[in-house]
């Protein structure tokens, strides 16, 4: 099974390899945010553009959100780079060679984030012109992005299944293969889909709360609406990531429903806190929005066992050789918190109310 | 070899990334100089007090946004994707070296990206120091994440004292790192003004496009004084191979080397004689025209770039085929089948020759040639017999420097020979009479000779890597010709 694994890379890591994870993972969880916003979000604009005959605050909604999109997706892109960029160079053997079996699907993502990146941005400034055709605009780039979603849900979960790769490289050498056929894709896919939906309608909900200082009666019903679809959205989470924890591999499964303390301990306490959080949060939104946030950084790290689990002694990387460079990665963590300090800084120039064009 | 083999029809892998490269390196570029373009402009309108300048400034920004944020970005990232499924092995090492720099790149790119955004959205939010300063911020991190790419880039061709060292700073400041920073800034400068020109000439007011068209057209005159000069020190610092390669060595990257000087020239004339001296002529076809030379340029400058590195991915320490010179020794004493991971044969019996000669195109080959489309070696290896494609495979790197030495046992190399001498069954004739049947063809198809040559042609002049006439080849390697070909070239006669 683990014969086509490539050997690590000769030259030692740049850091010890707990602290590359550390990195992966919290990244990661930030890319989740705007990506889930991205995906939920446009689902919703779609619903609601579809509504909107029916209903004026529909398309007010749907028209707030569309002008959102275009930068929750920069903010997708350029927090996706870390944790792809942590996670090659941890596992660049397994993730290369299963990019490479896909690699037209794989490369293909390029072209789909372009268009669907403008599709928003032409969604976004021409909203009024496009009229009822705006919702089309909409769903197509929504679409785009699912792909994008299912494409790098099937390439990361076949970079942990060396097993299906002889069978791929022989099948043809056209690379055009796309690993759909795995049972736990699909499933793995809706999981992280309806957790998008959930963290849209959050994020509706908040929005809801904002637009209620310049207008009460949308404001509320904006929120409500949002609160609405987390709560569904939740509730049907509960039967999708029962039936993605059915579809793992029979001795990975068996971590999480108690074989594995750990595994099991975590899991316990993310559905414990969404529970919570659906039952409260009509009253506490912001406590409730907290917990969820919990949730998302348990169900990283859970997702982290889970590919520890799938890979066994496959591959590990804490045999790979490590050589760190420690005063580079103190200039970078310096960097960091001068550029989260600058972004901060510009943010909030951009939401202070300030007399406009005046010295 | 150490991973699997993506093999891409028609244009190849290096085409592949160059195509995505050449378009995000002229988007990239502009995204910099850009930068400085607009704060640069808005201050304008603000000391000359002129309203339309500064509502210029604005509709250029939203083109910037929309150029730069979107299909900057994208692109940056499709270069990612496209390096790591073609040359896996050279990512790898370039991540494992520099990911530190990576992630302070990634570090200015996001400050970048949202300095670029509350720029756009604060023209009616920010006052006006305030804007300026958010757009110094864009400029700022933006050319420092140019800086920390040009370090890994620069890398590529010239690593320095990494070879022996392995220290990061030495892979960083290599030799080329500082002339290839002037000239990759005076570029982005040029650019920024050659995109201005085309939102410039886009201004229906007569006085007010006049006056944005000229101060566009001398956004280009610092890189046309220092590019030469910056050239020039970059080219001094360069392996002498890559030097020999780009300057006679081989026809086709010297003809692209020369374009690129030509083109340049071209263009700061153009834009000397036009919007520079005569801004109220000035018109959008024409500010296209400029736009479309700029791009030629930067294409067959990277193009040139790319191709003097061969034989390799990383100067001195990896072939362009992933195979690292540490790994040769052990490749050739035990076999590159038995060291390659993504193979169906591993040894080489009478019944699986071929496909073990197909095996070793892909994990040696397969990343710089293709077999019938861009570089292919159904046009490099036409008319050749089994016999002179052997003795060219034990010569390769003698006989073209630009190539990698084939790396395996002799029953190997000789399997791959087999593989590529029926790539083009008339030419390997297996039996005399099988020979004068394919000579009768060769004279029936004699008409439509020409253009079915064209390919090959249009092959070989793509192909750095394989020679316009192969007679040469004997007279450099002092051979007689029929020795040198192995009477390959007698057949037909």
């Amino acid at each position: 099974m683990s014969a086509l694994i490539p050997y690590p890379d000769p030259i030692p890591l740049p850091a010890p390899v707990w602290l590359l994870q550390a990195f992966l993972m919290l990244t990661l969880f930030l890319h989740l945010l705007p990506m889930s916003l991205v995906l939920g979000g446009g689902t919703l604009t779609v619903i609601s553009e579809l509504l909107a005959r029916r209903d004026e605050r529909h398309r007010r909604l749907a028209q707030a959100v569309a002008r959102l999109l275009p930068i929750l997706v920069a903010f997708t892109i350029t927090l996706g780079i870390a944790p792809l960029l942590f996670l090659q160079v941890i596992y660049g053997p397994l993730f290369f060679s299963s990019s490479i079996l896909m690699a037209w699907p794989w490369l293909s993502i390029i072209g789909l984030m372009l268009l669907g990146y403008y599709g928003y941005y032409w969604h976004s400034f021409q909203f009024e012109r496009l009229g009822p055709r705006a919702v089309w605009v909409a769903l197509v780039s929504t679409v785009l992005f699912m792909i994008v979603g299912l494409l790098f849900t099937s390439n990361m979960v076949l970079m942990l299944t060396p097993e299906r790769w002889e069978a791929l490289y022989r099948a043809g050498r056209s690379a055009l293969r796309w690993n759909l056929t795995e049972p736990t894709i699909v499933p793995r896919f809706l999981h992280m889909f309806v957790a998008s939906v959930a963290l849209s309608g959050l994020g509706v909900a908040l929005l809801g709360t904002v637009k209620r200082k310049a207008d009460a009666a949308f404001g509320g019903w904006v929120r409500q609406y949002g609160l609405r679809w987390f709560v569904a959205a939740t509730w049907v989470q509960f039967a999708v990531g029962l039936w993605f924890l059915a579809s793992l591999p029979r001795s990975i499964r068996g971590l999480f429903i108690g074989g594995g303390g750990m595994e099991t301990g975590l899991l316990a306490v993310a559905i414990a806190l969404a529970l919570v959080a659906i039952l409260t949060i009509q009253r506490r939104l912001v406590l409730g929005t907290a917990m969820i946030l919990g949730t998302v950084a348990l169900m990283v790290i859970i997702r982290h066992r889970l590919r520890a689990a799938y890979l066994g002694s496959a591959f590990d990387p804490a045999t790979l050789s490590v050589r760190p460079q420690t005063a580079m990665f103190a200039l970078f963590v310096v960097l960091l918190v001068g550029g989260i300090a600058a972004i901060a800084w510009m943010v909030w120039q951009l939401a202070r109310p300030v007399d406009p064009r005046t010295e | 070899m150490n991973y699997p083999v993506w093999e891409i029809p028609a244009i190849g892998g290096g085409m592949m990334i160059g195509i995505i490269a050449i378009l995000h390196v002229f988007v990239a570029h502009f995204a910099v100089g850009g930068g400085l373009y607009l704060v640069l402009a808005e201050r304008k309108a603000y000391r000359e007090n002129d309203p339309a300048v500064l509502e210029y400034v604005r509709g250029h920004s939203l083109f910037f946004v929309l150029v730069v944020l979107v299909f900057g970005a994208v692109s940056g990232v499709g270069i990612w994707w496209s390096i790591g499924l073609v040359s896996p092995a050279a990512t790898s090492t370039l991540l494992h070296i520099f990911l530190w720099a990576w992630a302070i790149e990634w570090v200015f790119f996001a400050v970048e990206i949202a300095a670029a955004f509350v720029y756009y959205y604060g023209w009616d939010r920010l006052d006006r120091r305030t804007h300026l300063t958010v757009g110094w911020i864009y400029f700022v991190t933006a050319w420092l994440s140019l800086f920390m790419i040009n370090g890994i880039l620069t890398f590529m061709l010239t690593p320095g004292l990494w070879l022996t060292t392995r220290e990061f700073w030495d892979a960083f400041w290599n030799p080329t790192a500082i002339p290839s920073l002037i000239i990759r800034t005076m570029v982005s400068i040029a650019l920024a003004g050659l995109y201005g020109l085309v939102t410039a000439a886009a201004i229906p007011e007569r006085r007010l496009k006049a006056k944005m068209v000229r101060y566009a057209a001398t956004w280009l005159l610092p890189a046309s004084l220092v590019l030469p000069l910056g050239g020039a020190w970059y080219i001094s610092r360069i392996p002498p191979l890559a030097r020999e390669i780009s300057m006679g060595g081989s026809p086709a990257v010297t003809i692209f080397a020369g374009l690129s000087i030509v083109l340049s020239a071209i263009l700061f004339i153009f834009a000397f004689f036009g919007p520079f001296q005569r801004p109220q002529h000035f018109n959008l076809p024409f500010a296209f025209m400029l736009a479309l030379i700029g791009l030629s340029v930067t294409g067959v400058t990277e193009w040139v770039r790319e191709a003097v590195r061969k034989p390799y991915v990383i100067y001195g320490y990896m072939y362009s085929n992933g195979i690292t010179r540490r790994e040769q020794e052990a490749i050739r004493r035990d076999g590159a089948l038995r060291a390659a991971k993504w193979v169906t044969t591993k040894e080489i019996r009478q019944d699986n020759r071929l496909e073990a000669g197909r095996n070793l195109y892909e994990i040696q080959c397969a990343s710089c040639h293709t077999i019938d489309g861009f570089n292919g070696l159904q046009f490099a290896v036409m008319g050749w017999r089994e016999e002179f494609i052997d003795f060219q495979l034990q010569h390769l790197s003698e006989l073209k420097g630009f190539m990698p030495p084939f790396m395996g046992t002799e029953a190997e190399r000789r399997a791959l020979a087999a593989w590529l001498a029926r790539l083009n069954p008339q030419s390997a004739p297996q039996s005399p009479q099988l020979a004068g049947e394919s000579r009768r063809a060769d004279t029936r198809r004699s008409g439509s000779a020409r253009i079915e040559e064209l390919p090959q042609f249009v092959g070989r002049f793509f192909n750095p890597s394989v020679p316009a006439v192969p007679q040469p080849l004997a007279e450099r390697t002092g051979l007689p010709v029929a020795e040198a070909t192995g009477g390959a070239f007698g057949a037909d006669r």
